[in-house]
């Protein structure tokens, strides 16, 4: 009953029908995630398809492979049935003909690349002739692929961790969970941190000669225990490895260091971050709202590294630091105590306070992964591409030839036959034989 | 050097709308001579592409995959070279770019009309993978391209035998079922080459942005047709689908192919449209 029961279970899930029905159902799925339903991808049911369709594929896979291993067994002992196969029959006559006659079969073969195995039959001799014989298992390395790439898919979306963080020139980051920006955290992720640090040496801008922005780097330090053990560049093709974490470029910005002043005492020295955005046009402009330590203003602020007024704006004239400057709002409460700009080493005054612009750092922010399916998912992607260059590009083929006797007749029964194609293989196998005759003929003709 | 560069690309465009004119031709009056001109004027207007497309990519100091301008373009002239290729060894399907021809004559025509204007590549594009993902996008398309057209020979042979009027130019056209079995060939070759685009886009993402997928509406649809592909296939191994029913399947294939390249851009906001779609 039970058996029952699990063959029956077996058989839904190994059927081509429920393979057809969940590729239409993620077609239609992986639509409404794209276009109109949020959250469709990590739904319960977008997942339980997943699920579905890897144990379909499973199944499938399992019965690919002993299908596959007993018709590789079959044509290694020479089963060979010559019925519902492209036939071709050639007569030569035994007494005209002299040469080997297996040995032509052969070489005609090999020509074409194909292997020749000699069967002693009862009556006759079978020469079986195969082409990519490997290519028999490419769709058993397909379905394999595929579920190594859902393996991998299902660890990265259950055990993936990615955050972010940002850390000033000069300054150490430490790498302690807490201290991450989580942006996505699986279920299941690991929690155990290396707890090394991470010192910001530089910021380096690639700047066209056009003062355009074209790249931003990291030049990091790994510290553990006090002692820097590795250094590296983080830049936008490259991210750097370290311990299982991968640190990606992110964002980068300005930190200008500010002094305020209020009835000519000084009241704060602070680094402020201006955070970096992105325009319509993918161009970068600096913009930030912060409040004073120790007071109640806040701040408005733009950044330009190098500024020119257009029409009474502000605007950045280029990315490198020749003329950095703030373009400042500065509240109290709701009343505007100042509107204008504060260059670099510069002092603006308004209503009892100064405020001095005196140094100017940069902040670099990376993205941080950590994820253990990756190497698994692409380790799939791989045999998935090996899968299909055996189903599409490699196509195995059979000619099988029976060598028999009638009277003084020696008579050779080709059969042919491919799994693909077959049409285009019929072409072939007419080609092939035409030649083979051509040749058995000139092999006559010459005794 | 630009100037070159547009003139050249003007005159492929001529080219490429007269052998368009003489494969119609040919086709719509059967006149199979004027097949092996249109031929001929479609590999010169190759060659002059080639051209325009190499002084192109020494000037941009990147391969043409940025904006509209430089992505038909190439999308053109890889299709142009593949049907090139499959017809110098099978003559007899040399009629086929009676279909590919004015596609392929449309889309260098959107162009055209974009804007040349030459972009610097970010620095995340400056990767072998990139390349590797734009290249197989391309060959892909080139692939399910032809193999959608050989189903519209198909189509067209099938209609001509059903009306019992198959004329000898018909008949100099390979054989239906060699037909249809061409048409799986390049269609099974586009899904492999689909999954390689794929594969190499995320390999990408991963070493750009540290994940390999994101189902950025691009990618989502190239997955969609890839799926969709996938089913032909599955129909055509497991069910037997194949001739009239496998044609108007590949067509469809086709549709949700053009829509991920070229369409999803109009309508998402996309990692990939201000590279695809972008006219300016």
């Amino acid at each position: 009953m039970i058996s029952n029961i699990i063959k029956r279970i077996i058989k839904i899930l190994s059927s081509v029908k429920l393979a057809l029905f969940i590729m239409i159902g993620l077609t239609i799925a992986s639509i409404l995630g794209v276009t109109k339903l949020e959250g469709v991808f990590s739904s319960w049911w977008f997942l339980a398809l997943v699920i579905i369709f890897f144990l379909n594929t499973l199944t499938c896979t399992i019965q690919q492979v002993r299908r596959t291993l007993s018709k590789v067994k079959g044509l290694k002992n020479g089963n060979w049935n010559s019925s519902k196969r492209i036939n071709k029959e050639l007569r030569i006559n035994e007494k005209e003909f002299q040469g080997d006659i297996g040995e032509i079969i052969q070489k005609a073969f090999q020509k074409k690349k194909y292997k020749t195995k000699e069967f002693v039959k009862e009556e006759s001799i079978l020469f079986l002739n195969i082409k990519n014989k490997l290519a028999y298992w490419g769709s058993v390395i397909f379905h394999i692929s595929l579920l190594i790439v859902i393996v991998g898919g299902v660890l990265t979306l259950t055990m993936k961790m990615w955050g972010s963080f940002g850390v000033l020139e000069k300054k150490f980051f430490n790498d302690r969970h807490e201290d991450y920006v989580m942006t996505n955290e699986g279920p299941w992720t690991d929690h155990d941190f290396s707890r090394f640090k991470l010192y910001l040496n530089r910021v380096i801008l690639d700047i066209t000669d056009e003062g355009e922005l074209h790249d931003y780097k990291a030049d990091i330090t790994f510290f553990e225990d006090g002692q820097p053990v590795k250094r590296a560049l983080v830049s936008g093709p490259s991210p750097v490895e370290y311990k299982g974490l991968i640190f990606y470029k992110k964002l980068f910005g300005y930190a200008p260091g500010l002094i305020l002043k209020q009835d000519g005492e000084e009241k704060v020295r602070f680094f402020t971050t201006i955070d970096t955005k992105l325009d319509k046009s993918q161009n970068i402009y600096y913009k930030q709202e912060f409040k004073i330590p120790r007071s109640n203003l806040k701040v408005e602020a733009d950044f330009y590294p190098t500024i020119t007024i257009s029409d009474g704006k502000p605007e950045i004239k280029s990315h490198t630091l020749e003329r950095p400057a703030m373009y400042l709002k500065v509240f109290e409460g709701d009343k505007l105590l100042y509107d204008g700009v504060l260059f670099k080493d510069k002092t603006v005054n308004f209503a009892n306070y100064s405020l001095h612009f005196a140094k100017l750092k940069r902040w670099y922010g990376f993205s941080v992964v950590r994820d253990y399916g990756i190497s698994i998912v692409f380790f799939g992607f791989g045999l998935s591409v090996i899968g299909l260059i055996f189903i599409y590009l490699i196509i195995p083929k059979e000619i099988g030839c029976l060598l028999s006797k009638e009277d003084d007749d020696l008579i050779l029964e080709f059969s042919g036959r491919t799994s693909r194609f077959k049409s285009l293989f019929a072409e072939e196998f007419d080609s092939l034989m035409e030649e083979f005759e051509s040749e058995l003929t000139e092999e006559e003709g010459e005794k | 050097m630009v100037k070159t560069e547009i003139i050249l690309l003007w005159i492929t465009v001529g080219l490429y709308a007269l052998s368009t004119c003489f494969y119609v031709y040919s086709i719509a009056f059967q006149k199979e001579k004027y097949l092996k001109r249109a031929t001929i004027i479609a590999g010169l207007g190759l060659v002059i592409h080639t051209v325009a497309l190499g002084l192109r990519w020494v000037q941009a100091g990147h391969g043409p995959y940025m904006r509209r301008y430089e992505v038909y373009s190439s999308n053109v002239w890889i299709a142009i070279a593949m049907f090139l290729i499959a017809q110098y060894f099978r003559p007899s399907i040399r009629v086929l770019g009676s279909i590919l021809m004015p596609v392929s004559f449309l889309l260098i025509g959107m162009a055209v009309m974009a804007s040349p204007e030459i972009r610097t590549l970010p620095s995340t594009f400056k990767t072998y993978w990139l390349i590797v993902h734009i290249l197989f996008a391309k060959l892909s398309y080139g692939s399910a391209l032809i193999g959608t057209g050989l189903g519209v020979l198909y189509l067209i042979k099938e209609k001509k035998k059903e009306d019992d009027n198959l004329t000898e130019f018909y008949k100099r056209m390979p054989k239906l079922e060699v037909l249809d079995e061409l048409s799986y060939a390049f269609i099974g070759f586009g899904f492999l080459l689909l999954g390689i685009m794929i594969i190499a886009g995320s390999i990408w993402a991963k070493s750009a942005w540290g994940s390999y997928w994101g189902w950025d509406p691009v990618e989502t649809w190239s997955l969609i047709s890839w799926f969709v592909y996938g089913l032909y296939l599955h129909l055509r191994r497991t069910y037997g689908w194949k001739g009239k029913k496998a044609a108007w399947l590949a067509i469809g294939a086709l549709g949700f192919l053009i829509f991920a390249l070229f369409g999803v851009g109009l309508f998402y906001d996309s990692i990939h449209s201000p590279y695809i779609n972008g006219s300016t």
